[in-house]
């Protein structure tokens, strides 16, 4: 079978290419611990708001046991709720969403949160905000008729304004 | 002796506080309704008896109207017409009655010793009914409303009405209210009453949000608009593609697809 | 024979011209829609019905009717020999697949299945819109059979004989196509039928969604597939020169084969119901099917400059200038790797297993696939058509020069309205919506974007429209005087004794069962193993 030589030297290219960026990837992933959100746990969507995680008393943000930060989160049409969080810049943050009732997705614009939410599953994603400012939250799966307007802002500030609204008993 | 008179204060004050406390937070403890649709709660209304529902619905035409679409001149504005109402959503306002996740003493009384078949009898017989026909003039209807309930107000991120209440105000799965021909004293009173949040039983606050953003004068034009779609038909929510239109055996909507096929004439 | 073949070539091709005209149509009302230049038309249900419309007739009624019709055509002209199957099973193949796209036109134009191309659950659709998509997929498993057995019996009867090219990635491609949607059809005959039917009660989404991305990637490959076809086989004939590797190409068409079907997982990076370990798996195998597409685009381009080297070209570019540039196929090919090439690298990006979430359901993914799919591989089923049209009609093409145009405005309407839509992905705005109704801050930015797609979206349909009129008027042409062959490029090294490996699928077909078995096994059989909530049908 003949292989012409320049061609050779091209798929042998292609290949390290390819291989490259499968490798450049992986460090990351391993070495930064950056993955997409893959939490695999179940709900009921059909009873979440009789759930203990997601019932209206428990959305929004909680300052954890180990002092780190969750936000609750419900993707319901035509919105997510709490509607207007604030987060501080540069902490680490554990969002747990879940749909109660069709295929959500929700993105901050300009970061990393962007998620599938999905009826009967749980969506986490862990993630750190660089920068004070206000972030529109899409929803950027089809979920209805009422899809268009289906969005949110995320308030991020600085960490001594978000220790204040906290205090002041502001979700 | 002093000792116990201090002790009987502080209990006495513990008492009070804690009596205070309590009252206060049942008023925002959850759930805002035990309804979750669930396989079971669904096969209520599925299995429902017309019949035993029509029986039922006697009784509540005393104020709710002989075929649930007259309110009596009593109580007007608390008094909605039910006639033609998804229901899912008749079903899970009464039991949020029985359940005291929405406060009125009168309902209570009312709905009090029904049981959850019951319950569901009596909505699927409303469903049946056509819904009320238009009672404000179409000319009376600001086109700001005609756009609050067909194009919303993105900006302050309220979807429109017909979003989740359909393109034709007939409500939609599963338990979002058909709003069309609903009385224009009980639609404005109840967005106000989310809106002051003594209406709390819509769960995750989503009323509340959309009539909190809204103003009175908004919330009134739009109690014109849905007023002025009343269609006098039957409800617009079928069961599936093939089923008839009965005549002698009413259709009893499940949780199925409102009838989508064309955009309300008046979206501009 | 010929009467029959070309015939079915054409039935099956002019409804995939009909239903595309149709969708291009619907394509410039979403666009002007999201200009917000045009209120009048901003009815948000009437925009949801039309991208459900335009995405189903796109991606699965233009392409699989084309791709037919190409291959039934391919099998007349390469073997020279009878379709297998003879004309009753054509045409019933043929019936199937219509009727269920008649079906489906139906259920989609009426609103009664505005769900979108995905149909993801638990947005439910009217049921006859799910058995349409059935028949309309089990009406092209007749044609994988039809392709399969006829490249069989030709091998039978030229015992040691290279499969001609053209007819040996056709194949693979019907292969391919059989064994991806497979997933689609088994979420359709398994759960979303009997869910739409209240046969059963809930469905799970996960596993809906799960078997849906088995089909989602490798469905584009056997789209793009029969644009390669056209790369290696037509291409270099028209440019006057030579297929550059007759071997390579059919080794890229197997990496393609294999790699395509068990990597749908990076279409599911953001579901939470799948473990990050599978979708690395899964992203391994997306960066090795870049690898064919990279060996494709030298083999194309080398063949090129082969052709323009023969016509007198010099120096290190001087070939380009040397080619035959007012020859439709030679064109296309031209533009079509141009696309190719931005539209590849995007593909990079959404393919990468940490950077997805910055593009995952935005813009930029609407943006990349009608770049790569609309752009790169449907121009060259539009220079196909007219590389075929002459022997399928027995009639000269109606205008070379309209060709020419067409073409032209095809490359510059879909740069002009991808480019910014790859931006407003990047600017945050999310996929499936109409008019974006946010605060003006967030909106401001888009709009001069939103304006230019509308301006690429005007050129294109102009393109769709040039397109029908000349393939159509064709019809009404005198009839040549000797009947017009369709010629197949030569390879520059005449294949002597081919490899059996490169001429058959048997051992392929077993590769790839393993490979999805390993890659969608346990993803797939998590489902019936763990306690999973379903959902019941919800409406739009």
């Amino acid at each position: 079978m003949h292989i012409d030589g320049t061609e050779k030297k091209w798929v042998i290219l292609s290949f390290a290419m390819a291989f490259a960026m499968m490798g450049i990837l992986a460090a990351y992933a391993i070495n930064k611990n950056i993955h997409p959100p893959s939490n695999v746990e179940t709900i009921d969507s059909t009873t979440l708001h009789l759930s203990e995680e997601f019932n209206e008393d428990n959305i929004g943000i909680k300052r954890e046991a180990d002092g780190s930060l969750r936000v609750t989160m419900v993707a319901a049409r035509y919105g997510f709720f709490p509607h207007n969080l604030k987060i501080p810049v540069d902490t680490p943050i554990k969002f747990r969403l879940a749909s109660a009732d069709v295929l959500h997705g929700v993105h901050t614009a300009f970061t990393n949160m962007n998620t599938m939410v999905v009826p009967g599953y749980i969506s986490e994603v862990n993630t750190t905000f660089p920068k004070v400012g206000k972030f529109p939250m899409f929803c950027n799966e089809y979920c209805g008729l009422g899809h268009d307007y289906m969005w949110s802002q995320l308030n991020v500030v600085s960490k001594e304004d978000f220790e204040k609204s906290m205090k002041e008993g502001d979700k | 002796m002093q000792k116990f008179t201090i002790l009987k204060t502080v209990s006495l004050a513990f008492c009070v506080f804690g009596f205070i406390a309590g009252t206060l937070s049942t008023a925002s403890a959850a759930p805002s309704s035990n309804v979750a649709w669930t396989s079971e709660t669904r096969n209520l209304i599925k299995n429902a008896n017309l019949e035993n529902g029509e029986k039922i619905a006697e009784k509540c035409g005393k104020c709710h109207g002989a075929d649930g679409t007259d309110a009596t001149p009593i109580e007007e504005e608390d008094t909605p017409f039910l006639a033609g109402q998804v229901a899912h959503a008749n079903y899970k306002q009464i039991i949020d009655y029985q359940d005291k996740k929405r406060d009125d003493k009168i309902m209570l009384k009312k709905v009090r010793k029904l049981s959850k078949q019951d319950v569901a009898d009596v909505s699927a017989f409303y469903a049946t009914q056509s819904l009320p026909v238009s009672s404000v003039d179409s000319a009376k209807v600001t086109p700001e409303a005609v756009k609050m309930a067909t194009r919303g107000a993105g900006e302050r991120f309220l979807p429109p009405c017909a979003g989740c209440h359909g393109l034709k105000g007939e409500g939609s799965i599963v338990d979002v209210p058909a709003l069309a021909g609903q009385s224009v004293s009980y639609f404005v009173t109840t967005m106000m009453a989310y809106k002051e949040e003594d209406r709390e039983n819509d769960i995750y606050s989503r009323m509340r949000f959309i009539a909190g953003e809204l103003s009175e004068k908004e919330i009134t034009e739009l109690a014109d608009y849905y007023a002025s779609i009343g269609t006098g038909t039957k409800l617009l929510v079928v069961e599936s593609a093939d089923e008839e239109e009965p005549e002698s055996e009413p259709a009893t909507p499940e949780t199925e697809t409102p009838d989508a096929s064309s955009p309300p004439k008046d979206a501009s | 024979m010929r009467a029959h073949a070309s015939k079915l070539s054409l039935a099956n091709i002019w409804v995939a011209l009909t239903t595309f005209l149709l969708a291009a149509l619907m394509g410039l009302y979403q666009v002007a829609e999201r200009s917000g230049l045009f209120p009048q038309i901003e009815v948000i249900e009437l925009y949801y019905r039309s991208v459900s419309s335009h995405g189903v007739i796109m991606g699965f009624v233009l392409t699989t009717f084309f791709i037919m019709g190409f291959g039934y055509w391919i099998i007349h002209t390469t073997l020279k020999t009878e379709i297998w199957g003879g004309k009753k099973l054509g045409w019933f193949g043929f019936s199937l697949a219509f009727g269920g796209t008649v079906a489906d036109a139906i259920m989609l134009l009426s609103g009664e299945a505005s769900v979108m191309y995905t149909f993801y659950p638990p947005l439910k659709a009217n049921p006859v819109f799910y058995f349409g998509a059935a028949f309309l997929v089990v009406g092209s498993w007749v044609w994988c059979l039809q392709m399969v057995m006829s490249m069989h019996v030709w091998k039978k009867a030229n015992p040691g004989a290279a499969v001609p090219l053209a007819m040996y990635a056709m194949t693979a491609n019907a292969i391919l196509w059989f064994i991806t949607s497979l997933g689609v059809t088994s979420e359709v005959l398994f759960q979303l039928i009997p869910w739409s039917l209240g046969w059963i009660d809930t469905i799970d989404v996960g596993l809906a969604r799960t078997l849906f991305s088995w089909t989602l990637h490798a469905i584009v490959y056997f789209w793009l597939i029969p644009a390669y076809i056209a790369f290696y086989t037509l291409l270099p004939k028209a440019a006057g020169g030579k297929l550059f590797s007759d071997e390579i190409s059919r080794i890229s068409i197997l990496m393609l084969l294999v790699f395509s079907v068990p990597i749908g997982m990076h279409h599911l990076y953001v579901d939470p119901f799948q473990d990050a370990g599978w979708k690395f798996v899964h992203m391994i195998g997306t960066f090795m099917v870049a690898i064919p597409t990279l060996i494709t685009g030298f083999t194309a381009i080398a063949s090129m400059e082969v052709a323009g080297r023969l016509r007198g070209g010099k120096g290190l570019f001087g070939w380009i200038k040397a080619l035959n540039w007012s020859n439709p196929m030679v064109l296309s090919g031209g533009l079509s790797l141009l696309m190719l090439t931005i539209g590849g690298w995007g593909g990079m990006i959404n393919a990468s297993y940490s950077l997805n979430v910055a593009v995952h359901n935005t813009q930029w993914i609407t943006g990349h696939f009608h770049l790569i799919f609309a752009g790169t591989s449907v121009i060259m089923y539009f220079s196909a058509a007219y590389y075929m049209w002459p022997s399928l009609t027995g009639r000269p093409l109606y205008s070379t020069k309209m060709a020419l145009i067409q073409l032209w405005l095809w490359f510059i309407g879909m740069v002009v309205l991808t480019l910014p839509w790859h931006v407003l992905g990047l600017l945050g705005q999310p996929r499936r919506i109409g008019v974006p109704p946010y605060a003006d801050d967030v909106t401001a930015p888009w709009a001069p974007y939103e304006f230019l797609m509308l301006v690429g979206g005007v050129i294109l349909f102009i393109s769709a429209v040039l397109l029908i009129i000349n393939l159509l008027f064709s019809h009404f042409k005198a009839k040549a005087e000797t009947m017009p062959v369709m010629e197949y490029a030569e390879s520059m090294h005449p294949v002597m004794n081919i490899p059996k490996l490169l001429n058959g699928f048997g051992f392929w077909t077993a590769v790839i069962v393993v490979y999805m078995i390993a890659s969608y096994g346990y993803p797939i059989l998590q489902f019936f193993l763990m306690e999973t909530n379903g959902t019941f049908p919800w409406s739009i």
